[in-house]
């Protein structure tokens, strides 16, 4: 047994005593061992409860078929409702969540570089010659990617609807609202990288490398974000993604209307002007 | 005739290996002049896996509940008191009219609707009914921690009746392996560390390909008497030896001693498969790179590889789980394989004897890549857009 778990290729073993049979006829108790494979934490927490869960029904049967029906198994009925989404399908989880995820990465990568693009290339320098202010080049720049992330956008909504099926239950206005105010905070985001970073390795590694975590750890996508605590806590806060992950749920998933998202469409949007304003004052540090 | 031969083509090979040794310490210095990559690659081997291991949240732990009570009983008060960390944390009192505001905006995953008059019920034995709101977007939680609370309800409502521990004809007592407490932090690090691994490899490894392109001194080497093998060897074994270096830092020191998650198994065997690992990715990387015609086309492209690497190997959802064909098809990515490796290796404390199926995997992957590479990497050099 301890070889094959080693190997992986038993995930679960379930041991039973000698005389478990006869112990059992005569009320001893005998202990059945289950022994479970913990290097995948949530595969063995899944086939716990499935053990413990056929253990129950096991108990059940066995009081039933000794005692007949007239024995109720519990002195309480537990009504369990899956709101949202009553099959417990992925899909409709997944969906959304990929939406938020990709409209981050995306656009704050192609922003990032393309600024720090012409900072390595030495072009920015023609910027600095001309009437153009840090600001308007920063809008300049973040202009275009924005207007791709829209069509991004788009794009990803169709797929959900059209290829996953997965129907906006709740208002399209909401959803399209925090989509915009979203991708101008990613933009913007990549504005931010791109006013530390000098050279676009860098700055596409920088994009990816601090907006993956808290894209997909901290968001609300794996793992409810009234579970984080601490830093993961402030970190899924401060970041769009948390944000947005709630629209794009709320809208698709769990039929929510615009006066229920009002709190994560203003904070996206306190958010945006954090950005913009870090990056403007970066990028002004960085002429001198 | 044949000694003379002999003589210069060994020092033919010399000359290739010192080549080879001295532009990839010319890649290293490219490296240390740039003080923000640098500072990402410690952060990424460091805070960021700190900040997994304390922060991240898999299976049932924390989860967020909240009761409402309409019975005010002292058996609604022990079901409250039953629900204890770290699976649950403390619930938290709200009013029936709360419950579809606090689930819609995700403030809590489960809700418990205890109705009037229920420990009168039971006691009669009337059988009343308890509601259990369960949010099911909340996929990792929702099934699992709904089990949990069935289980939690019904044994203190067993409890409170018979006056003690129900005795069940069976019991049944679950042990895991390699990690006692199912702690998902220490899977959830160690992963992070060797998806950090993939996508530095990926993404060092591209990108110092492309820049040269684009600032155009790949001429210049390429006019001197090297050979592109030369110039993607030195690539290879200098950005993989920074990332071996990070990596082995981040397992001694953060993993290890900052963060105490215990790692049965071999380190230094790890750290050379790690290494093979090193080579088979750092060519896709390069291969990535000869397909893309711009840093930006480069980053996008890098992200898009790397992301569906790291979902679809095994660290989010089980392998086995997947449909047949999907499979089949990441069995030919080496992160596979290598995520397969460290499990084994770090968690189950496994040997060479188990492992050595999944090296040789990753290494004839790493050829293939590191070939495929090469072709294009003569046919595309001097294709670059500006």
């Amino acid at each position: 047994m301890e070889t094959r778990l080693r190997r992986g290729d038993v995930t679960l073993a379930i041991e039973i005593p000698p005389d478990f049979g006869k112990d059992l006829k005569r009320g001893r108790q005998p202990q059945v061992g289950v022994w479970l494979d913990g290097s995948l934490p949530f595969r063995a927490e899944t086939a716990k409860a499935y053990v413990l869960g056929v253990h129950q029904f096991y108990l059940d049967d066995l009081v039933r078929s000794q005692f007949g029906e007239s024995l109720q198994a519990l002195p309480v009925n537990i009504e369990t409702r899956f709101r949202y989404n009553q099959n417990f399908e992925s899909v409709y989880a997944m969906v959304p969540g990929s939406i938020m995820m990709l409209l981050i990465w995306v656009p704050a990568m192609m922003t990032a570089v393309g600024v720090v693009r012409e900072k390595e290339m030495g072009s920015i320098t023609n910027f600095y010659a001309t009437p153009v202010n840090g600001f308007e080049f920063l809008l300049g720049k973040q202009f275009p990617y924005l207007g791709l992330a829209l069509v991004n956008f788009t794009c990803l909504v169709l797929f959900a609807v059209f290829l996953f099926q997965v129907p906006i239950k709740g208002s399209f206005l909401a959803l399209a609202l925090g989509a915009l105010l979203y991708v101008i905070a990613t933009t913007g985001f990549g504005l931010l990288v791109s006013s530390f970073v000098k050279t676009q390795i860098a700055a596409v590694f920088a994009a990816a490398i601090i907006s993956v975590v808290p894209a997909i750890n901290f968001s609300g996508y794996l793992s409810p974000t009234a579970s984080l605590e601490g830093g993961a806590r402030v970190m899924s806060q401060i970041f769009p993604s948390t944000h947005f992950q709630q629209i794009s749920l709320g809208t698709f998933t769990k039929a929510l209307e615009i006066g229920d998202l009002v709190n994560s469409l203003l904070s996206i949007a306190a958010i945006i002007t954090v950005y913009l304003l870090l990056a403007l004052t970066l990028l002004k540090t960085q002429e001198r | 005739m044949m000694m003379k031969q002999r003589i210069i083509k060994h020092r033919f090979i010399k000359q290739r290996l010192i080549n080879i040794f001295q532009l990839g310490i010319k890649e290293l210095y490219s490296l240390r002049y740039d003080p923000v990559m640098l500072f990402l690659i410690i952060y990424s081997f460091t805070f960021s896996v700190y900040m997994i291991a304390k922060g991240n949240v898999t299976g049932v732990v924390n989860a967020a509940v909240a009761i409402v009570d309409e019975d005010r009983s002292q058996l609604s008060q022990r079901i409250n008191d039953a629900l204890l960390p770290p699976q649950f944390l403390p619930p938290e009192q709200i009013g029936l009219d709360e419950i579809d505001t606090a689930m819609d905006a995700g403030r809590y995953t489960f809700v418990i609707d205890i109705p009037p008059d229920f420990q009168a019920d039971i006691m009669a034995g009337r059988q009343p009914v308890i509601q259990l709101n369960v949010d099911a977007t909340a996929m990792g939680m929702a099934g699992t921690g709904a089990g949990y609370i069935h289980r939690i309800i019904a044994h203190e409502v067993t409890v409170f009746l018979k006056g003690a521990e129900p005795k069940e004809p069976v019991s049944i007592v679950t042990r895991a392996r390699f990690n006692p407490n199912l702690d998902a932090s220490w899977f959830d690090t160690v992963i992070e560390v060797a998806n950090n691994i993939t996508l530095l490899a990926i993404m060092l490894t591209g990108a110092a390909l492309i820049r040269e392109r684009e600032h155009g001194t790949i001429e210049h080497l390429l006019v001197m008497p090297l050979t592109p093998a030369e110039i993607m060897i030195a690539k290879v074994w200098a950005n993989g030896l920074a990332i071996l270096v990070a990596a082995s830092f981040s397992l001694y020191v953060v993993v290890q001693g900052l963060l105490a998650i215990p790692i049965i198994g071999s380190i230094p065997l790890f750290l050379g498969g790690t290494v093979l690992y090193l080579f088979s990715v750092t060519a896709l990387g390069i291969f990535l790179a000869t397909l893309a015609r711009s840093m930006p086309q480069f980053g996008l492209l890098a992200l898009l590889v790397f992301i569906v690497m790291i979902m679809l190997s095994g660290t989010h959802s089980p392998l086995e789980s997947m449909p047949v064909l999907l499979r089949s098809i990441m069995q030919l990515v080496p992160s596979t394989h290598y995520i397969n490796f460290v499990k084994a290796v770090l968690f189950r404390g496994a040997g060479l004897d188990v492992v050595w199926l999944d090296i040789v995997a990753i290494t004839i992957i790493g050829s293939v890549l590191f070939i495929a590479a090469l072709l294009r990497f003569r046919k595309t050099v001097t294709l670059t857009q500006v």
